[in-house]
């Protein structure tokens, strides 16, 4: 009995009589019908996909949503001495809060960054590093913080004027029981032009569902703050 | 008077309100202050320690900052 040399359907010998062609030739489709009705079926938008190692085992599925990002809250704080995200569903793989027109009301120093409202030493550490217009790099750090951004005064959202300053602050796998990692970009756009970056991480065991600006001193804060869910 | 105003975002509620903060809260934000008022008084006393020394070894060099930076390279 002859075959196909890839999928190995049956065909006639040569030998074969012509009389029994008829037969022959429903053989060898039947052997493609049945390969290939892995592609039958499906909808519009999906998508073929391997079920298994085996050849030509196929299933339609339809792509998962996702992607892009979903805009899940908004905060206006105006004058506020604190900005607080609370319960955040863990319905998402990473945050992102973007904040634009952020000024500091006072002349002191910082906001800084925490998790879960959790103060406990050490569990936020973090290393910043920026620069002030014609000034060198400047870096900051604490490997003992209980907030983001904790222990100097120009990180994560930064400094002690009223300069509107834009950033963003990115959480990867926050709902992880592991550490999370946290990282920003700030600037102040006009006055003192400044560029601060940091990475820090969170490293409480429960998902992070609550995000904290908090101040040091008696300063105030402004604007608007954006929190996302990416997928 | 001063500020106390707390911004709170709910996310699963979907709300946003700016009120006053309760007594816990407001104890959170006095403690947070406080520290970070720690943690600058201890930065300033490190940098005046170091200033001293600093302006210590100069005088016993008999060389100016200027002179030990031209040391250095």
């Amino acid at each position: 009995m002859a075959t196909t040399t890839n999928f190995g359907w049956e065909t006639p010998d040569d030998t074969d009589l012509v009389k029994d062609g008829a037969a022959a030739i429903r053989t060898a489709l039947g052997g493609v019908d049945t390969s290939f009705v892995d592609l039958k079926g499906g909808t519009t938008g999906q998508r073929l996909t391997k079920a298994s190692n085996t050849d030509l085992d196929f299933v339609w599925e339809t792509p998962a949503a996702g992607g892009g990002l979903t805009l899940i809250s908004t905060a206006t704080p105006s004058a506020a001495t604190t900005v607080s995200f609370t319960s955040i569903p863990a319905t998402y793989i990473n945050l992102l809060i973007v904040w634009t027109g952020e000024t500091s009301g006072g002349t002191t120093p910082y906001f800084s960054v925490r998790c879960n409202n959790d103060s406990t030493s050490a569990l936020h550490p973090w290393t910043s590093a920026g620069f002030t217009a014609g000034s060198n790099l400047t870096t900051y750090g604490s490997s003992n913080g209980s907030s983001w951004g904790d222990s100097y005064r120009t990180a994560p959202i930064g400094q002690n004027n009223a300069y509107k300053k834009n950033g963003v602050l990115w959480f990867y796998d926050y709902t992880s029981t592991g550490s999370k990692v946290g990282t920003w970009m700030t600037q102040a756009d006009s006055g003192n032009p400044t560029l601060i970056q940091g990475v820090g991480a969170y490293n409480g065991t429960s998902a992070i569902n609550r995000i904290d600006f908090i101040r040091s001193d008696t300063q105030t804060i402004t604007g608007t703050f954006k929190l996302y869910g990416v997928k | 008077m001063e500020n106390n105003l707390i911004a709170v975002a709910d996310v699963t509620n979907q709300t946003f309100e700016q009120r006053e903060m309760s007594a816990e809260e407001l104890a959170s934000d006095e403690a947070n202050r406080l520290e970070a008022a720690e943690r600058a008084a201890k930065e300033a006393e490190e940098l005046a320690i170091k200033t001293a020394v600093k302006a210590a070894l100069l005088d016993k060099l008999g060389i100016t900052e200027d002179e030990a930076k031209l040391l250095v390279g």
